[in-house]
Order: structure tokens, then sequence, then C-alpha cells
């Protein structure tokens, strides 16, 4: 049970980090479309 | 030897990682210090090594700030890089050990991690070599585009200067005054 917040944490990171590289490849296909 | 720009931009982006990382290390190296022995900072040789080892990443990024010129910065950031790797790799691997430290050197290669030390050190490094590698292709990434839109704003501009692609409202001289 102790092992649950870090993990949380670990968790939302890599989410959030999925979140950021969605945003990165929007960029990267409007890029390539100019 | 390569002279792109684009290696310039990969260095600076380990660089970052690694003084992220080692920013990191040492917070929280120094909460275990706490817990473990009492005291926040005991100028331990470890500790101060490390100290030392986040002096010389702070140096590269005053270093960079300091040269606008981009070509240059890049001749001179590869050359910190390089003449910085070996006092790097002896603060880190061989001072400690020579001097009397508190920190055992010895405790992963006699398997001595017991019980939740060893699951904690053991997920950790393989989370964190994840992380890395993932921050660190998200960051060349992001580079890559920066780089990539610049070179476009070059081209319009040579053809002219039509209305940058990312929405800037350039200022358009309406009347020429004399």
């Amino acid at each position: 049970m102790a092992a649950l917040p870090p993990l949380l944490v670990w968790f939302g990171l890599f989410l959030y980090l999925g979140k950021v590289e969605r945003k990165l490849k929007n960029v990267e296909e409007r890029l390539q479309d100019r | 030897m390569t002279k792109k720009i684009e290696w310039d931009m990969r260095s600076a982006s380990c660089n970052e990682l690694g003084f992220l990382f080692a920013i990191l290390t040492m917070a929280t190296g120094i909460l275990f210090s706490r817990v473990q022995w009492g005291a926040w900072w005991n100028w331990d040789p470890r500790q101060t090594s490390f100290l030392f080892v986040l002096l010389i990443y702070g140096a590269y990024f005053a270093l960079r700030a300091a040269i606008g010129d981009e070509g240059k910065r890049a001749v001179n950031s590869a050359a910190y890089s390089i003449a910085t790797t070996l006092p790097v790799l002896f603060l880190i691997f061989v001072l400690p050990r020579v001097l009397f430290s508190l920190h055992p050197s010895t405790t992963l290669l006699k398997n001595e991690l017991e019980g939740d030390y060893k699951k904690v050190f053991y997920a950790s490094l393989v989370l964190f070599t994840v992380l890395a590698a993932w921050l660190y292709q998200l960051r060349v990434r992001a580079g890559l585009a920066e780089l990539a839109l610049e070179n476009l704003n070059g081209k319009l501009e040579a053809d002219g200067g039509a209305a940058a692609p990312t929405g800037v409202v350039r200022p358009v001289p309406v009347s020429r005054e004399g």
C-alpha cells in the first residue's frame, strides 16, 4: 500500500508526457505540410 | 567532424537533462542524508565532488548564454563538453573512492541491498532510465521542429518576406517619412 503514492506520481508523469508527445506530433505534422 | 547545428542542439539537450537529473540527485540525496545521518549536509567527499559536477553543468549554460553567434556557441560548447568529460568522471567515480566517505561504494557489487531498498532501487533504475530516454527524444524532436521552423522563416524571407507560418504579425511600413 505504501508503494501506491509514488506509483501514482509515475503514472501521472507518464500520462502527462504522453500528452506532450501528442502535441509535438501535431506540430511536426503541420510543419511537414508546409 | 560535423558542423551541423542539429548536433549542437542534441548536445545541449543532453546537458539540460543531465543538469535536471543531477539537481534531482542532489536534492533527494540531501533529504536521504538527513534521514540516514541526521545532517542535511556535512561536506562528505561524495557530496562535495557532486557539488562540483553541478557547478560544471551550470557553467556550460552560462557559457552558452554568453555567446551570441550560433556557430561560435556550438564550437565552444562542444569544446567545453569534451574538456569536462574526464574531470566529471574523476569527480563521480574516483575521488569519493580515494578519500574516506560515509557513502558505501561496494553495496551493489556485493549485492548488499536488502528488502524495500532493493525493490525501490531497481524499480527506480528502470523507471528513471525510461524517463530520461523519453525526455531526450521529446526534447530533440522539439528542437528539430524549432530548427525546421527557422529554416522555413528564412526561406519565406528570401522569397520577399511573406507572412510567418506561426501566425506572427510582422510590422509593415505603410508610409515613408521624408
